[in-house]
């Protein structure tokens, strides 16, 4: 994907989208009381700002969302307890904890009683693998195998073709014969 | 051997089923004999009658389980029954061993499919025995959206039922040898882990107290290797549902009773709605490659019977559990999806024919070996006789119109052996119904009434008589399609109710019109004394069209169900496992995205793909190509890519996220369109 050069933006408008784009964002993390929204929205830009005033290459919104995704990630792993921040974001979307602990999102300390209810929650996709090895059966297919093999270890098409010509050959002189014989 | 056996009782039912087969088989050709007999035998007669040996003895040997259903219903069910060894209701405290229930999906319908599970966790809830069952949903579909909504459905299934590490979803990266090769896999993975395994279809239901007590019977008896239950087709809305589950409701009861009857702990294994051992089933069942040319025709399509047969083989039993309830199924809703599910079946049971002749194949199974054959060869069988048939009929009556005797009007049936064959070949088609109908008599109001149950014997009769030339067309294709090595792949069945129009009708259907136009053209010119005895068969040719969107349609289904007919008795009394499958909101009004989209887009639905998906290093061209990928899905949108490209990168985790991560950090002005408009229509 090509690169945005946001310095040719008016710089208001790209912060505007920005804005707009975390804010839909953290929606879409079930973060629903818009004080709260608001308030991590703010922090976050705060952060951002600071990292495109230190790297000039970087967008408002490439800024805002990768301070956002960073650390989201790295609150879901804690939330995972280091088992990856997808199965803690599964825990949080599943478990509904976001109605109840939204003032807890991607804080640095959330309560124990929510780490603990999501902890609890083990997503698991399947039982612990234990691997058999499944051998197939040997069937002996008896008389019709035998016989199925020899037809294709002798088959072949010019059999066929030549045993085609000869009948065809056969038949004209048939024809004819009889033709001679009855005018 | 189990001690509800003995040697005698085994040996006595085969010889009893064989003799009343047989016997009738001999009576039919006896008179078929004596009716060509009369004239002196021709060689064309002499084909005829060895044609009519199969044909006549596939029907006395289908009204000989029928009969002997019926005998089973007039002593109260049969005390041989393996479901009868059980000892009285399970105590609280019972240890019943773990049992996996395995539901192997593919494309099919994902809100139908959970709902059914859910039904099934929350009626083994009630049993108190729940926490020896665990649920696997075993996917190999290969669609993206489908797979995304499987994930999502079962998310949401664990989290509303709480049952994370109960309920469990697997999807197969490689998806190879259909459901065998799903199942194989469940095995090779898991299969230690548990005794039993109750193998389900997308569309089945079973009651809690019903997997209890199978897994209970298995306990009771160790050599059993499987038991099979009788499923009955249930919640049909189309005609064609309502009428196939009306028939199975009363002529189905005393097949299955009449099969047990005589197979008694040699019974076959219809795929689904089973429990099996899984020890000697890892073992003894793995399917071996049949003895083919082309590697790719190797594979065993109908996998049931073959291991039932290789379980028999292994020293354990296979049981009909036909007098348990609490075991459903759904019949596919309008004929062309049934006959799709004859097309695979067709090609599978013809690969059977290998298995007939293999030294160690216990009888039993070779007769259902034989019984699945001839269920499909004998359309094109029946077809040949019909014609040759009409040959000889033809000859001899331009023979008599040669000798200046003008044949009488349906002078073949004019000798007293030829009226008998017609009174026997007609009693054999017909008094199975009658019997069923016997036993659903003492139960009207299960079938809405005396009366209606009356109407709706003749109106299925009818329907079925219409019918079955369009099913003798097919099957006849089928076969020789078959024959000639045309392959046929493992399509999805449509189990939703819809209609058929009458373009995609036509189009499906023309050959069959066509046939029957041509059939009454033919008989009209050559055999006119003959037109209305053919007129059964040509007369479902020429409707086959109107037919077929007669059956197809859910408003005529329903409308006879408001008026009383085609009553079942799960129709009139619903199992609390069957009420609750309808959808509480129209499915329609779900997420416009795509599975991608909302993988991409939706942070819920990314989390879930990826928590489920192993991080595995990739080779250095498949990441290079994964990039490009990649880069072509975010600018060009997710229509540049095939559903085989979207698949690939649905399956690596680092483009799922690495793609997520972009698309939320893209300027909206630099979008592709298709993204800027799901991102609007996301965050709307």
């Amino acid at each position: 994907m090509s690169h945005v050069d946001h310095t040719q933006a008016p710089v208001s408008q790209a912060w505007r989208e920005a804005c707009a784009r975390l804010e839909d964002y953290l929606e879409s993390c079930d973060i629903r009381d818009p004080e709260r929204r608001w308030r991590l929205a703010l922090e976050i830009l705060e952060e951002a700002r600071s990292k495109v005033a230190a790297n000039c290459d970087l967008t408002p919104l490439e800024a805002t969302m990768e301070t956002v995704m960073n650390r989201a990630d790295e609150w879901f792993d804690f939330i995972a307890n280091g088992d990856g921040s997808a199965r803690g974001r599964v825990a949080w979307f599943s478990s509904g904890a976001s109605a109840k602990f939204a003032k807890d999102f991607l804080e640095p300390e959330p309560a124990h009683e929510l780490v603990a209810a999501l902890r609890s929650e083990t997503i698991q996709a399947g039982p612990g693998l234990e691997f058999t090895t499944l051998a197939r059966q040997d069937v002996d297919y008896g008389p019709m195998e035998d016989i199925a093999r020899e037809t294709w270890e002798k088959f072949s098409w010019s059999f066929v073709l030549k045993a085609f010509l000869l009948w065809v050959v056969i038949f004209f002189i048939a024809w004819g014969a009889w033709l001679h014989f009855h005018p | 051997m189990n001690p509800l056996l003995s040697k005698e009782s085994v040996s006595l039912r085969k010889a009893i089923f064989l003799a009343t087969g047989i016997g009738l088989t001999a009576a039919g050709c006896w008179l078929m004999w004596q009716h060509f007999k009369a004239d002196g035998v021709s060689w064309l007669e002499g084909i005829l009658l060895a044609l009519f040996v199969v044909l006549f003895g596939q029907l006395a040997f289908g009204f000989s389980i029928a009969f002997w259903g019926f005998i089973a219903w007039l002593r109260g069910g049969d005390p041989l029954q393996i479901m009868r060894t059980l000892p009285g209701e399970p105590g609280t405290n019972e240890k019943i061993s773990p049992t996996a229930i395995a539901m192997p999906v593919y494309n099919e319908d994902c809100g139908r499919v959970f709902r059914g599970l859910e039904a099934m966790i929350k009626s083994l809830k009630k049993t108190g025995h729940g926490e020896s069952f665990d649920f696997f949903i075993l996917s190999d579909s290969n669609q993206p959206d489908q797979w995304i909504a499987e994930e999502r459905a079962w998310i949401d299934l664990c989290s509303r039922l709480r049952k994370f590490g109960r309920v469990f979803y697997r999807k197969r990266r490689v998806s190879v040898h259909g459901k065998s090769g799903n199942i194989n896999d469940f095995c090779r993975r898991w299969g230690k882990r548990y005794r039993y395994l109750v193998i389900l279809d997308a569309d089945s239901i079973m009651t809690g107290e019903t997997l209890v007590r199978l897994a209970r019977t298995m306990d009771a008896n160790p050599r059993t290797g499987i038991i099979q239950t009788a499923p009955k087709l249930v919640r049909g809305a189309s005609l064609l549902q309502r009428l196939w589950q009306f028939s199975t409701s009363v002529v189905g009861p005393i097949f299955a009773a009449g099969s047990s009857f005589w197979h008694l702990a040699g019974g076959s294994y219809w795929g689904h709605n089973a429990i099996i051992r899984l020890k000697p089933f890892m073992a003894y069942c793995i399917l071996p490659e049949l003895p083919v040319r082309k590697r790719d025709e190797r594979h065993i399509m109908s996998h049931d019977t073959v291991e039932a047969a290789l379980m028999q083989q292994a020293g354990f039993e296979v049981w009909l559990a036909n007098e348990e309830p609490g075991s459903y199924e759904e019949g596919p809703p309008n004929l062309t999806d049934s006959l799709k599910r004859d097309r695979r079946w067709c090609q599978g049971n013809l690969q059977h024919f290998w298995f007939l002749f293999a030294p160690g194949t216990h009888l039993t199974n070779r007769i259902h070996i034989l019984f699945g054959l001839l269920a499909y060869l004998s359309a094109p069988l029946l077809v040949l006789f019909i014609a040759l048939s009409l040959v000889d009929y033809y000859w001899k009556e331009r023979f008599a119109t040669f000798a200046a005797q003008s044949p009488e009007p349906f002078a073949v049936f004019s000798d007293r052996n030829s009226l008998l064959l017609l009174a026997l070949t007609l009693c054999l088609l017909f008094l199975p119904k009658i019997l069923g109908t016997i036993t659903a008599l003492f139960r009207p109001s299960k079938f809405g009434g005396v009366v209606r149950l009356g109407v709706s014997t003749l109106l299925e009769a009818l329907l079925s008589i219409l019918l079955a030339p369009i099913l003798l067309y097919f099957h006849t294709k089928f076969v020789v399609l078959t024959l000639l090595g045309i392959r046929v792949t493992w399509k999805t069945q449509n189990r939703s109710d819809s209609g058929i129009g009458f373009g995609e009708a036509l189009r499906e259907y023309w050959q069959t019109t066509l046939a029957g136009i041509a059939v009454v053209a033919l008989c009209a010119v050559f055999v006119p004394n003959l037109i209305w005895w053919l007129a059964p068969i040509f007369a479902g040719w020429v409707l086959s069209v109107p037919l077929v969107m007669l059956t197809a349609s859910t408003r005529v289904g329903l409308w006879l169900r408001k008026l009383g007919l085609l009553i079942t008795p799960e129709e009139a009394e619903p199992p609390v496992e069957l009420q609750n499958l309808e959808p509480s909101q129209p499915e329609t009004v779900t997420t416009p995205h795509t599975g991608l989209e909302q993988v991409i887009i939706a942070p819920d639905v990314n989390a879930i793909h990826l928590s489920l998906l192993h991080r595995s290093k990739q080779a250095k061209h498949k990441f290079a190509l994964l990039e490009t990928l990649r880069n072509r899905l975010l600018e060009k949108g997710p229509e540049s890519l095939s559903s085989r490209e979207i698949m690939a990168i649905l399956w690596n985790a680092d483009s799922v996220e690495a793609v997520h991560r972009q698309l939320w950090k893209t300027p909206q002005a630099r979008l592709h369109p298709a993204w800027r408009r799901a991102m609007r229509h996301w965050a709307g």
